[in-house]
């Protein structure tokens, strides 16, 4: 913790898969979370993480300042979810969808199926909200709610000083509240 | 800010656990004092914590950084395990090419060897081979049998359970068969052992390997099969069994008994389709024994077993069923039906075609032994039949058989066995035996009298008739008929083989023999039938109750039936004697027996004779006849109109008178024909070798004719060409008389002298022939001589000959070689009266002469024939009058009518001014005065008695003199004009041409056209251009001009320039003779410093002694007054000249970086894309892998 993530992106460039593993610690839910808000799905999500380490793990070279990691890193995130949504569109007419009926037709233990409903519409509801905030405070809160990151992660993913994610937070709460819907939580 | 509002702002920071313990405490504070600030914290963490649950189940798994680092590639580069993966990508497709070409490979190799056979070749051969299968086989069965040819085990097995399953389908559907039980529980057994497993199939072929062996016991004349060949027959068998067993149509059981073995085919027949199992072969084999007695083959379907089955037995010997024949009646008066039942075993199916003493034995033997369930339906079904065969017996009546009432058991050979168990039945075999022999002996009589004695010898046997016949040639032929009992029928053909033998040979034999048994005992029936009524009828008329009318009826009645039995009676003794006593006609033929009496030889003479009286030839001959004693059979003589004899003279003589007769009749003329045959007859039979031969009268057809009007054979077409016709013609006619020829023809048209023809036809005697032709050839010329022979016939003659002469003029006739001559001379007119006095002189006939002037432009034609060997003088006034032009000999074809006794002349004349040489030279000549060597050329050309044809001299422009000469001289004397043109000047250019050989070219003198050009005006061979810095350029011009002038050159032009710059040029311009170019050259460059030197050779320039070379010098004097490269525009100019120059080849670069690095590089971005999008995939695959 004590290297910066510019040094952290100086050391993996050279080829040191220790300071790129700290670096994946280091922003990893970011990157879930970047995923996640535009797809919605979490194993998908998570997949798609996956790969977008992989590219940049792959092409790091290619990142001439190293203080811009994390937009870059959000940029390969966001490339990758545009070539998963065109590669499924491709499969989806290609082929019928290798559907996870089986997976589906076992019921579910933790929920009943109209309160799981239920929930997922809310979610789908509050997700539509936090993409209608900026930016900037729509990626602490995502973390903070759907990354399940604490404070500290939040900040350490956000890259973030301890002030300036205190008024994002707040700030970004305000706003989503006020957005959301009533009755919701 | 106050506590109050800083506590709002951090609500979200504490709940989210953001606030340091300062901070915290600080908060605390305020919550606990302000209701407002809890109630918002409230409802924040109301909220948050809503949020958080509500996320709950979908936040990332707290290894998400453990798994995505987990997923990084390790140290492998990219790269690297790209190619890695085209590689094994690359490896696999290799793989699979190659599995799959080694695949059709071998699969092709094995459709070409025919080893994989297609479906359609094995329906094709599986037809053919199973012509006797049922119709009602589908298709789809025949290509599983076929397939079954090359099943493994597993699919044999598999065939079998699809027959099987038929099968019993079959067989369930009767419900006859459904009593049976043993059969269908095996076939149901046997096809569910198929059905569950094929690994059981070793055990079942065991099996079938072993019925099959069974069933070849029975069959012996089915040939034993081994190895894979088994499971063929094994399909056979099911065939076989499969027909038979529609065959058997168990009405009840005793049909099915009956059926089973009245037909001796259905029993067996179901035997290889139960046969699978020991159990089944018991059931129709027992049933089959048990049928003899009752075997009411009623049954439809017991024939298509009965035909096979019986051809089988006829193709056994016939033992087996006879003895069985024999040993059923004891079986069953001892054991009875019952037992038989009973007895339904393996064993006895077997022993069924064996002999019968084992028959009765193991019948005996196992007889109540084996109570097998099959035996048991059997017996059941033995005793049904019994009962009813007894209640037919009954109805029978008289201890009558009752006969196999199937057609089939009775139509077949199987008949023995279906025979009734009557010991009455072997009497009843009624047969009728009969023979033929036929003996070929040295004596009739003997043959006769042995025998007798042979037959005397046997009892009850006599000789019956004896017929004979003798023959015109003494030989006797005759047959003997002789009826003996037919027991001893054989032992006497036998004795009367071993008695004739001795001396005769047998020629033929036949026994036959003819079974009236069915007849015998249909009349015999009718007979007791008969009987029955006429005792009736009596007991009617004896009890006398009815009426009258109704006793009549009866009396009427008895009368119709005794009349029967009269007749029944009779045809049975008839039949009893027939078969009592056999016949046998025994035919006798002495040997030779076609000998021939005697041979009779005669002679015919046919001859025809040419004589010249006709009548006293005839009458000569007549009396010859005579005296030799013969006997005329025909004279005859006959004048014809054109007072042609012809007399026909036909007699006999005796054979002695034959020769001398014939030398007479030579002697009378001469004999054109003559034909002796000699014809023997033979009197009765055909001829022997040893016969006697009589010799008949010689028999004469005589012919006598004179030759007036006899055509000659010989026909001699002639024709003559003579100066004179009458002349030749009156020798000719005065040769024929004295020939004593005889005129046909005589005429001679007269005309003008070149068209007299004759025409002399005539005939003389051969022998006359020759001095004919010595005349025809002094009489002229014998162009022509054809001599055709007529074939050889009666109305043509070869004692004279015909001669058709036609002589004609010899000017008519064309010569046959033609000689055109042209000749050019000088003077046409002298020249041709010459020729035409020479001519004359040597004897030619002039055909055409003409002379033809027409202002100077001559025809000439003069035609002459001439004798061959008269025209040498001729052809030497030829060769000294004048040239010849063109000569054309001429011969004609052979056959053409022309004579080579004489040459055509055909000469013209040419005048020789006018012809045209035949080569043209063209000459370009160089000499330095033109006018001079023009005249001397004109000079020599006239010394060489040239003509000149053209000249020309044009000196109006002094520099410019041009000049042409044409002219011809003769060919030999060109030489010396040549030489005289070398030696004056140079030939620079020389061209000849000759014309295509026609008639108005010649080849002995030579045309000349030469054109004069000035020596001086040539072009430079060589130009040298230099240009040299001097110190002193005027004084250096000046040596170099005395240097050309000495060497004889030529100054051209001189040309020095000062200069402002004090620069002075010279130009000079020299042509100087090409030999002394050389040094001048050199001594020109020692005379300062040489900037330029270059020197070029012009080809097309002459190269001979008037060849120059041009020297182009420039002289400039070294020193100038200001340098020549400086200066501000020199600068400039040389600036501008760098940057032009690297400003183009800056262009070419660009030029060469749009069209080749621009393209490449183009191709390496989309690959670079390409390999981006795979790589990003391949990895997208691996993280997938890995993570899962």
């Amino acid at each position: 913790m004590n290297e910066t993530d510019t040094d952290l992106v100086q050391r993996a460039s050279t080829g040191d898969r220790s300071g790129f593993e700290e670096l994946v610690r280091r922003t990893s839910r970011l990157v879930f979370s970047r995923i996640y808000l535009e797809i919605g799905d979490t194993h998908k999500a998570e997949d798609l993480t996956q790969e977008t380490f992989l590219l940049a793990y792959r092409s790091l070279d290619q990142l001439r300042n190293p203080d811009g990691f994390r937009p870059w890193l959000l940029t390969i995130a966001c490339r990758v979810v545009t070539d998963a949504a065109r590669h499924d569109l491709r499969q989806k007419r290609a082929a019928p969808p290798r559907t996870d009926i089986e997976l589906r037709t076992i019921t579910g233990s933790e929920q009943q199926p109209d309160q799981s409903m239920e929930r997922n519409e809310r979610r789908e509801t509050v997700l539509a909200v936090l993409r209608s905030l900026p930016d900037e405070y729509r990626l602490p809160l995502t973390l903070r709610y759907i990354a399940g990151a604490d404070y500290e992660t939040i900040s350490t993913q956000l890259g973030l000083t301890n002030g300036s994610l205190r008024g994002l937070l707040h700030r970004g709460l305000k706003i989503l509240r006020d957005r959301m819907p009533n009755d919701l939580i | 800010m106050n506590d109050h509002l800083w506590t709002q702002d951090h609500l979200e920071a504490f709940l989210a656990g953001g606030l340091d313990a300062a901070e915290r405490e600080r908060f605390e504070l305020h919550i606990r004092d302000c209701t407002k600030c809890f109630t918002a914290l409230e409802a924040a963490r109301a909220f948050d914590t809503g949020l958080a649950n509500l996320f709950a189940s979908v936040r990332p798994s707290p290894l998400l950084e453990d798994r995505t680092v987990r997923a990084l590639p390790a140290s492998v580069t990219v790269v690297q395990r790209r190619s890695r993966i085209w590689g094994r990508r690359a490896l696999m497709g290799l793989a699979a090419t190659l599995i799959i070409g080694a695949f059709g490979a071998v699969t092709s190799l094995v459709i070409a060897n025919g080893g994989l056979p297609m479906p359609g070749e094995n329906f094709v051969w599986n037809r053919g081979d199973e012509s006797e299968t049922s119709s009602r086989e589908s298709l789809l069965e025949r290509e599983s049998i076929a397939s079954a040819a090359i099943a493994t085990p597993a699919e044999m097995a598999e065939q079998l359970n699809h027959f099987q399953s038929k099968f019993t389908r079959d067989l369930q559907s009767r419900t006859e068969f459904d009593a049976n039980r043993p059969v269908s529980e095996f076939t149901t057994n046997f096809t569910d052992s198929t059905a569950t497993t094929y690994s059981k199939v070793p055990q079942k072929e065991d099996q079938r390997r072993k019925l099959n062996q069974n069933d070849w016991m029975r069959f012996d004349y089915s040939p034993p099969v081994n190895g894979t060949a088994n499971s063929l027959r094994m399909y056979y068998e099911n065939s076989n069994g499969k027909n038979l067993g529609y065959a058997v149509p168990p009405t009840d059981g005793a049909a099915l008994l009956g059926g089973a073995m009245g037909g001796g085919g259905a029993g067996r027949g179901g035997e290889p389709r139960f046969g699978n199992g020991d159990a089944g072969l018991g059931a129709p084999s027992g049933g089959g024994l048990g049928a003899p007695s009752g075997g009411p083959g009623r049954d439809s379907g017991g024939a298509p077993g009965g035909p096979f089955l019986g051809a089988i037995d006829a193709k056994k010997s016939g033992d087996v069923k006879f003895n069985l024949g024999q040993a059923l009646p004891g079986l069953a008066s001892s054991s009875g039906p019952v037992a038989f039942g009973t007895t339904a075993t393996p064993q006895n199916s077997t022993l069924y075609f064996n002999p019968s003493a084992t028959f009765e034995q193991s019948g005996q033997g196992v007889a109540g032994k084996d109570q097998s369930p099959v035996g048991e339906e059997a017996g059941k079904a033995r005793n049904r039949l019994s009962d009813r065969a007894e209640k037919e017996s009954a109805e029978g009546g008289q201890g009558q058989p009752p006969q196999g009432s199937s057609p089939q058991s009775r139509g077949t050979t199987a008949a023995p066995a279906a025979q009734p168990p009557a010991e009455q039945q072997a009497v009843r075999k009624i047969i009728i035996r009969s023979g033929d022999i036929e003996f070929e002996v040295d004596s009739f009589d003997s043959a006769v009298a042995t025998v007798t004695l042979l037959v005397t010898k046997i009892p009850n046997a006599y000789v019956g008739t004896v017929n004979s016949e003798k023959l015109a040639n003494g030989k006797v032929k005759g047959s003997i008929v002789v009826r003996v009992p037919p027991d001893s029928l054989d032992g006497l053909v036998l004795e009367m083989r071993k008695e004739l033998g001795k001396t005769g040979e047998l020629k033929g034999q036949r026994i036959g023999s003819q079974d009236i048994t069915k007849m015998y005992t249909d009349i015999e029936s009718r007979l007791k039938a008969a009987r029955a009524m006429e005792t009736r009828l009596l007991e009617i008329i004896k009890t006398g109750k009815g009426e009258i009318k109704q006793l009549l009826e009866a009396e009427k009645e008895l009368g119709n039936w005794r009349t029967k039995i009269e007749e029944y009676e009779g045809e049975i003794r008839y039949y009893s004697n027939l078969a009592s006593l056999s016949t046998l006609t025994i035919t006798l033929a002495e040997k030779e027996i076609r000998k021939a009496a005697g041979i009779t030889e005669s002679e015919r003479v046919q001859a025809g004779i040419e004589v010249e009286d006709v009548d006293k030839a005839f009458r000569e001959a007549m009396a010859a006849v005579l005296e030799a004693k013969g006997r005329v059979t025909k004279s005859e003589l006959k004048q014809l109109a054109a007072g042609q004899f012809n007399a026909i003279l036909n007699f006999e003589v005796a054979p002695d008178a034959s020769g001398p007769l014939r030398d007479r009749l030579k002697q009378l003329g001469r004999v054109a024909r003559l034909e002796i045959d000699r014809v023997q007859t033979a009197d009765g039979g055909p001829p022997t070798k040893d016969a006697k031969i009589t010799r008949g009268d010689a028999v004469f057809q005589v012919q006598f004719y004179n030759l007036a009007n006899v055509a000659p054979r010989e026909t001699a077409v002639v024709q003559v060409a003579a100066p004179d016709v009458a002349a030749s013609f009156r020798t000719l006619r005065d040769a024929v008389e004295k020939a004593k020829g005889r005129v046909l023809t005589a005429s001679v048209t007269e005309g003008e002298a070149i068209n007299v023809t004759a025409q002399f036809d005539f005939e003389v005697k051969r022998t006359e022939e020759a001095v004919l032709q010595a005349a025809l050839a002094a009489s002229g010329d014998v162009i022509a001589r054809t001599i055709s022979r007529a074939p050889e016939s009666d109305s043509v003659t070869d004692s004279k000959v015909l001669f058709r002469t036609t002589i004609f003029n010899a000017a008519k006739i064309p010569a046959r070689e033609t000689v055109i001559l042209q000749l050019s001379v000088a003077d046409i007119p002298k020249t041709f009266g010459s020729l035409q006095a020479a001519a004359e002189k040597a004897g030619a006939r002039i055909v055409t002469a003409q002379l033809h002037d027409d202002n100077g432009n001559q025809l000439t034609q003069l035609d002459f024939e001439l004798k061959r060997g008269a025209e040498a003088p001729l052809l030497t006034l030829f060769d000294t009058t004048g040239d010849t032009v063109y000569r054309n000999v001429l011969r004609a074809s052979e056959n053409t009518q022309s004579t080579d006794t004489k040459v055509l002349y055909r000469l013209s004349l040419l005048d020789s001014a006018k012809m045209q040489p035949r080569e043209t030279t063209t000459i370009q000549y160089a000499v330095l005065d033109i006018p001079s060597g023009f005249r001397s050329l004109k000079d020599v050309v006239q010394k060489a008695k040239g003509r000149v044809v053209n000249s020309q001299l044009n000196e109006n422009d002094n520099l410019n003199i041009t000049a042409q000469l044409d002219f011809e001289v003769k060919t030999g004397e060109d030489a010396a004009v040549l030489a005289a043109l070398n030696a004056d000047g140079d030939i620079l250019g020389r061209q000849t041409t000759r014309q295509a050989e026609s008639r108005l070219v010649s080849d002995t003198k030579v045309l000349y056209r030469v054109t004069f050009a000035n020596a001086n005006r040539l072009k430079p061979r060589e130009t040298t251009t230099l240009a040299i810095e001097v110190s002193d350029v005027d004084a250096t011009a000046a040596v170099y001009t005395s240097l050309v002038k000495e060497a004889k050159g030529r100054v051209v032009d001189s040309n020095i320039a000062n200069d402002r710059s004090g620069r002075i040029t010279a130009k000079l311009i020299y042509d100087v003779p090409l030999a002394s170019a050389a040094g001048i050259v050199e001594k020109a460059k020692s005379a300062g410093t040489v900037r330029v030197q270059q020197s070029n050779r012009d080809p097309s320039a002459t190269d001979g002694k008037f060849a120059t070379a041009r020297l182009d010098i420039v002289i400039s004097n070294t020193e100038l007054i200001i340098p020549k490269d400086d200066g501000v525009w020199p600068q400039i100019r040389k600036g501008l000249a760098t940057s032009a120059s690297a400003l183009l080849s800056s262009l070419s670069w660009v030029i060469v970086g749009l069209c080749v690095v621009l393209p490449w590089m183009v191709v390496g971005y989309f690959g670079y894309r390409l390999v981006r999008r795979a790589t990003k995939r391949t990895a997208t695959a691996t993280t997938a892998t890995t993570t899962a």
